[in-house]
């Protein structure tokens, strides 16, 4: 515009009044204009706060859409239209943002000349919402593995006989029946994740993905990044359950922002957690932040032991490589140990003993030496007779006194020293003993 | 129990150079492997402690991999599974990739940038969680998580025995075509 002849301040020469440039700077539409060879020479206020580019910076841009253009330049470019000397109207991606969250539509007002063309004046508007992205599909054999691998995750893993496993199940088919946030709690290698991805699998969840987070095993920056970070794994709705694996581990902060994330309504997922020791516990060794606690603690299902599954066997051994089952003295065997470590011990046992076993029924002789002689020493009578205390004490009585005499070459005044006691105490409890001077040589 | 494994199937060897340190630090077994059959192996013992690196490829046919990824948390859930991908995706299909490979079993998904302290920290986190859950021991606690520990009437001289079992093996592959 300078090189049309205008004053300064943006005022026609000789023309008195409001200089064009205070005017459009006042206003909060973004503005800018461009000479015919397509050179920023003028921007707005507004146009510097929408960019966060000060006008010096800009002034003198090319505004093209080559392929060495910056994303600025591209935005402002005229349109074929606007080339052609009408007015134009183009909705762009804004720079700077991340592709298809914010748009730009760019108009174009060409500024014709009595003799030529003096440029554009352009005006941007801010499109709000969110445009859909361009995702591809997942592959389809990728729908179907998902759906062939969760088909495995069914009740009937947690059937059995066991009256008290069968409230514990009802329990859980009543929790996915719901959305509440679910709490297991039970020690090391029982199943809890398992049980979840069973509750998972019957909720109406189902069809989103089952996500556990091991927060014991997954430094806090990479947890924070897969339920924070853009791109997170709770965005676009693919998570069914989100499962915490004992997420008392975690720093405080990170509990806290779990805990908002949790009451937010912009994520729709089923949350669910896990531990050892209930929530109540943990918050009360100030492990668990209590405001995490409230908002994934609201059903605790505590898990039964496994003494108390045994009659799930006969579905594990299927699922562990031998479904031809195990005879009544390897069950024994499999019953008298503690199994500190839970089904995950019982899981290698199983899955070891039948490749023992090698296609026949598990028996006694495939399960490990350990848990055998644990058994045998179980099953060994616990009654033991025991000496008389007077027997005993004699026998220690004879022992020590035999060893003073030989000490002392059997000089009995010297004994008698030795075992702090008088001559002729020691007399008489040889003879009490029946030691004799014969027998003690 | 056997030595902790860090077992990487990949393409380039890229990841497995990444953790060779890391691997000899912890005296722990770093087996770059080039076939789904070498690492169900590698993965046969009963009480084996590891962590598995899966390289994927989005939008490639190739299913082998998350096919391996659903087998694994099958037959072995107590191995950690991380799919890592060196292909940029737009935000919304990592997130679709990453609920999909979870859901298959996978304890993390990694996409680029990949850098060396993102591998070491995630394989060294979920290798001192493994070992943990596996072995019902604190790996923090005991002077070395490689030290055989007792297992079910399973003897730890083996291990003790094969001097070679403590040395990280070198990055040639052992099922080198």
């Amino acid at each position: 515009m300078a090189e049309t002849g205008e004053g300064k301040r943006g005022r026609p020469a000789g023309r008195p009044g409001l200089s064009w440039r205070s005017f459009f700077q006042q206003t909060t539409r973004p503005l800018f204009v461009l000479s015919a060879t397509r050179r920023l020479r003028y921007v707005n206020a507004a146009w510097e706060a929408l960019t966060g580019q000060p006008a010096e910076q800009v002034r003198g841009l090319v505004c093209s859409r080559r392929r060495h253009s910056t994303a600025l330049a591209a935005a402002l470019a005229p349109t074929p239209e606007a080339l052609a000397g009408r007015p134009d109207r183009v909705r762009r991606p804004a720079p700077q943002t991340r592709p298809g969250t914010v748009w730009w539509d760019v108009s174009f007002l060409p500024l014709p000349a009595p003799e030529g063309f003096y440029g554009w004046l352009g005006s941007i508007d801010v499109i709000g919402e969110k445009a859909a992205p361009v995702v591809r599909k997942l592959p389809v054999f990728l729908a179907e593995l998902r759906a062939r691998h969760n088909q495995q995750f069914q009740w009937d893993w947690l059937e059995g006989d066991d009256i008290q496993l069968e409230l514990w199940l009802t329990q859980l088919r009543q929790a996915a029946g719901t959305e509440v946030p679910l709490w297991l709690i039970g020690p090391t290698g029982s199943g809890k994740e398992t049980t979840a991805r069973i509750v998972h699998a019957a909720s109406s969840r189902r069809h989103g993905a089952f996500v556990a987070v091991d927060c014991m095993g997954l430094q806090p920056y990479l947890i924070e990044s897969l339920l924070f970070a853009p791109g997170n794994v709770l965005e676009g709705g693919h998570t069914g359950t989100l499962y915490l694996k004992s997420p008392q581990v975690l720093p405080r902060d990170l509990q806290q922002r779990l805990a908002e994330l949790c009451h937010s309504r912009s994520v729709s997922v089923r949350w669910m957690a896990g531990s050892e020791q209930p929530p109540l516990e943990l918050v009360q060794a100030g492990q668990l932040l209590p405001e995490l606690a409230t908002a994934l603690a609201v059903w605790p299902v505590p898990l039964p032991p496994l003494a108390a599954r045994w009659s799930c066997l006969h579905r594990w051994l299927e699922l562990w490589g031998n479904p031809l089952g195990v005879d009544e003295a390897a069950l024994a065997v499999l019953q008298s140990w503690p199994w500190p470590r839970n089904l995950r011990e019982l899981r290698q046992v199983l899955r070891e003993a039948s490749q023992h076993a090698a296609g026949q029924p598990l028996r006694r002789e495939h399960l490990p030496l350990t848990l055998r002689l644990h058994a045998e020493h179980a099953s060994a009578p616990t009654e033991v007779t025991l000496p008389s205390l007077d027997t005993v004490l004699q026998t220690v009585e004879k022992q020590m006194i035999q060893l003073a005499l030989r000490l002392c070459r059997h000089n009995q005044t010297a004994a008698a020293e030795r075992l702090g006691i008088l001559r002729n105490r020691l007399l008489r409890r040889m003879e009490a003993l029946g030691l004799t001077a014969s027998n003690t040589q | 129990m056997r030595l902790p494994q860090v077992i990487v199937w990949e393409a380039d060897g890229w990841m497995a150079r990444q953790l060779r340190e890391l691997a000899a630090e912890h005296r722990w077994l770093l087996r770059p492997v080039r076939s789904a059959q070498r690492i169900h192996q590698l993965l046969s013992p009963p009480d084996v402690c590891a962590v598995c690196l899966i390289q994927f490829e989005p939008w490639a046919d190739r299913r082998e991999p998350l096919e391996l990824i659903a087998q694994l948390h099958r037959s072995q859930p107590d191995v950690a599974v991380v799919a890592v991908s060196d292909v940029k995706l737009s935000e919304a299909e990592r997130s679709a990739w990453t609920a999909a490979l979870f859901d298959l079993g996978a304890r993390y998904v990694l996409f680029p940038p990949l850098t060396r302290p993102v591998l070491e920290d995630l394989v060294s986190g979920l290798m001192l969680a493994v070992i943990r859950r596996t072995v019902g021991v604190d790996p923090a606690l005991t002077s070395a998580a490689s030290q055989p520990a007792g297992g079910l009437g399973h003897s730890s001289a083996a291990a003790s025995d094969h001097k070679d079992d403590h040395e990280p093996i070198d990055l040639v592959d052992e099922d080198e075509p």
